[in-house]
């Protein structure tokens, strides 16, 4: 009787280590795939954190785009006449005029100091008469 | 609301009464305005002219080619050739296909108002052929003077364009040849192409008047219904224009008839 006792507490107690060992095993495995992906994972926020950087540089030298009103402009060939005269102003990186708007829109270089007067001055020289500094309004067509 | 009624009809009164000189050149919508500075605009046209003496057709092919240039938003210069080619000739006259002479025109902004709702402009025009290449009969200028006028209200636009033109002007003997009169009203309105950015038709209707005054022989004038339509986008413009011809009998027997006027313009 008492043999028999201990005989099961014996293979009890082998089973209990047998499972205690697999457990073991279990959290190494789990504790390495875990690293593993933490690696991966840490080289691809790396990636995104250089990203992240530029694109911050990106907006801090974004250029500036200014907007003015236009009168005169009645069809697409006087856009492209208004177009090629403002960007001819030293500092103008493109502009996009809308005789439908009524309205240029004029994206300076980075650091570029344009005057008021240079833009009128060149909107004059297109044969059409400016308007206020407004913003930009976006044809959604 | 009386003062814009009144402001119409002083403005249809000037326009009216500039329009006493005035040249009628087929799809001249630019009128009395003149283009930006350093504005080249190249244009390429086709006139499809038939003309009839008794039963006997005469058909001829001109391709006038223009380039425009604007010296200031001012100033605008513009030399014209024509080369002619000649379809039918059933007439006795001789008639060979070749480059007319040049024509060089300058044109001076006399007035622009260009309003948030509305633009008027007048510009004054004077030119002449040289006799270059000796097409003319008698190797003579042919100069012209002119005044033009633009409104263009909203997405409408009026366009009157007056000239007088002293036909092969004989430096010798101080006269020309015959003085012709001509007046061009056109009206358009844009219509905005749904789905396609920057793209204009516009439907126009052109009337002209054109008054001969020969040295010797009878006065006579006729007239043209023309309609027609453009396509305008910012650096091309397509024209077509079928003028039929209003009154043509003419002293000289040889009727002006219909014509057909196909074509491009550069805008740079």
């Amino acid at each position: 009787m008492v043999k028999n006792v201990v005989s099961n507490l014996a293979t009890d107690f082998k089973n209990l280590n047998e499972f205690k060992m697999k457990k073991k095993k279990n959290n190494i495995l789990l504790i390495a795939v875990t690293l593993f992906l933490s690696a991966i994972a840490a080289t691809t926020f790396a990636g995104d954190a250089e990203n992240q950087i530029i694109t911050t540089e990106k907006d801090s030298t974004q250029n500036k785009v200014v907007c003015y009103e236009v009168f005169g402009m009645d069809c697409p060939g006087c856009q492209s006449a208004l177009e090629k005269q403002v960007k001819k102003i030293d500092g103008v990186a493109d502009a996009k005029a809308s005789f439908k708007e009524k309205q240029v829109i004029i994206e300076l270089k980075p650091g570029a100091e344009v005057t008021e007067k240079e833009i009128e001055k060149r909107i004059k020289k297109a044969n059409f008469t400016p308007g206020k500094k407004i913003e930009p309004s976006i044809d959604e067509e | 609301m009386k003062n814009k009624y009144l402001s119409f009809i002083l403005l249809a009164a000037f326009l009216f009464s500039a329009a006493w000189q005035t040249k009628a050149e087929g799809i001249s919508v630019d009128a009395g305005l003149t283009p930006a500075q350093d504005r080249i605009v190249v244009r390429l046209q086709y006139r499809n002219i038939l003309n009839q003496m008794g039963d006997n057709d005469l058909v001829m092919h001109m391709m006038p080619v223009v380039v425009v240039y604007g010296l200031s938003s001012d100033v605008t210069v513009m030399l014209r050739n024509i080369y002619r080619a000649v379809g039918t000739n059933e007439t006795m006259m001789e008639m060979d296909n070749r480059w007319m002479d040049p024509f060089l025109m300058g044109k001076v902004k006399l007035y622009r108002h260009n309003a948030r709702t509305y633009t008027v402009g007048v510009a004054g025009f004077a030119g002449t052929t040289f006799p270059i290449l000796n097409s003319s009969v008698s190797k003579t200028y042919s100069p012209v003077l002119g005044i033009n006028a633009s409104y263009r209200p909203g997405l409408w636009s009026f366009d009157l364009n007056n000239a007088y033109e002293w036909v092969n002007y004989n430096t010798e003997e101080n006269q020309s040849a015959a003085r012709q009169l001509q007046i061009n009203l056109a009206v358009s309105r844009n219509i905005l192409l749904p789905g396609i950015e920057n793209w204009i038709l516009a439907p126009v209707q052109e009337f002209s008047f054109v008054r001969d005054n020969p040295t010797s022989g009878e006065s006579n004038f006729f007239g043209f219904v023309s309609p027609g339509f453009q396509l305008v986008s910012p650096h091309m413009k397509f024209e077509a224009l079928y003028q039929f011809a209003v009154d043509s009998s003419q002293p000289t027997g040889a009727p002006i008839g219909n014509r057909l006027i196909l074509g491009f313009r550069f805008m740079l």
